[in-house]
């Protein structure tokens, strides 16, 4: 049961960093459609988050 | 009615991906049939099957019961987990950054782990065999059910998304039967790109729709990040692979 629940993790987090960006990234989002009801904008943070947090990962990957 | 910009994406991620874990899955399942017979094998993957099937139906009538936008806000943040995590990897792949994955290298290897665990002729083997066939399949069959679940959902395309899987697994499933050799010419990083930008898309869409985000176009918005993801993933290649070169030079 271990060996699948780390697994299961291991489905969803492989990069720490880039993990911990895109949950930053939907509670930004989260942030503007819900705190500021600007639901556009939350469309907007997620969609650059997203491709943001993935060259960041990605380009950090490539250095290691 | 459900549209096709909708129904296409979802169906040809779920059929892709599931492709992916069906071929892992088999090499597994087929190192353990070549070792220890196709008995242990085969009870081992018809076990783990099963499992999966009583995973399904907990999941299953626990999702009918969750209110629409959190099921979107769920999944689309796993989506979005998932589906960067494996571009991020086929990225580094295909820019050469990191090495490939290895089919037959990995069949390979479960065959001397296999071997190694004891004489041929000890029966309590057969456990461990089955249990490794088992393994295989609950682990790559829980990321097919986590797709279709994830990609079918939010719009109700559970269906054509199990279609998609069950596509998969039979192709597989009847290659494999008729090679009876791992499938190692499958291009499984190309296919991890694909799903990996298309996965990344819904990710966001439905994450965006479980905010309140009325996307332009509605689902139409999809194939657009799909487009935007494919663009981005292609251009970081192209960035990491001439930063090898220098490197090297």
């Amino acid at each position: 049961m271990k060996v699948i629940a780390a697994e299961i993790l291991g489905l969803f987090v492989d990069d720490q960093g880039l993990a911990l960006t895109v949950l930053g990234v939907v509670v930004v989002a989260a942030v503007a459609a819900f705190g500021l009801h600007a639901p556009p904008v939350a469309g907007v943070v997620l969609v650059l988050g997203c491709l943001g947090a993935l060259v960041v990962s990605t380009m950090n990957g490539a250095k290691r | 009615m459900i549209a096709w910009t909708t129904i296409g994406p979802a169906v040809t991620a779920s059929f892709l991906a599931s492709l992916v874990e069906v071929v892992e899955a088999f090499t597994i399942v087929l190192a353990v049939a070549t070792v220890r017979g196709p008995r242990p094998a085969l009870l081992g993957a018809v076990a783990g099957f099963a499992l999966l099937v009583v995973l399904v139906l907990i999941f299953g009538s626990a999702i009918g019961e969750t209110p629409l936008y959190l099921l979107q806000l769920t999944i689309g943040v796993l989506l979005m987990l998932f589906g960067l995590r494996w571009l991020r990897k086929a990225i580094l792949r295909a820019a050469g950054a990191i090495a490939l994955h290895d089919e037959a290298g990995a069949f390979a290897r479960e065959q001397s782990r296999l071997h190694a665990q004891g004489s041929p002729h000890d029966n309590r083997l057969d456990w461990l065999a089955g249990l490794t066939a088992g393994k295989a399949v609950v682990l790559e069959g829980l990321e097919v059910v986590f797709i279709v679940i994830a990609v079918g959902a939010g719009r109700g395309l559970i269906v054509p998304a199990s279609l998609g899987a069950l596509a998969a697994c039979v192709i597989v499933l009847m290659a494999g039967v008729a090679i009876r050799q791992p499938l190692s010419r499958v291009p499984e990083n190309a296919l991890k790109f694909c799903v990996g930008v298309m996965l990344s898309a819904f990710g966001v869409f439905w994450t965006g729709e479980g905010l309140g985000v009325a996307w332009p176009g509605d689902d139409l918005a999809i194939p657009a990040l799909i487009v935007l993801f494919l663009a981005a993933a292609l251009v970081l290649v192209r960035i990491v692979r001439s930063g090898m070169r220098e490197v090297l030079q």
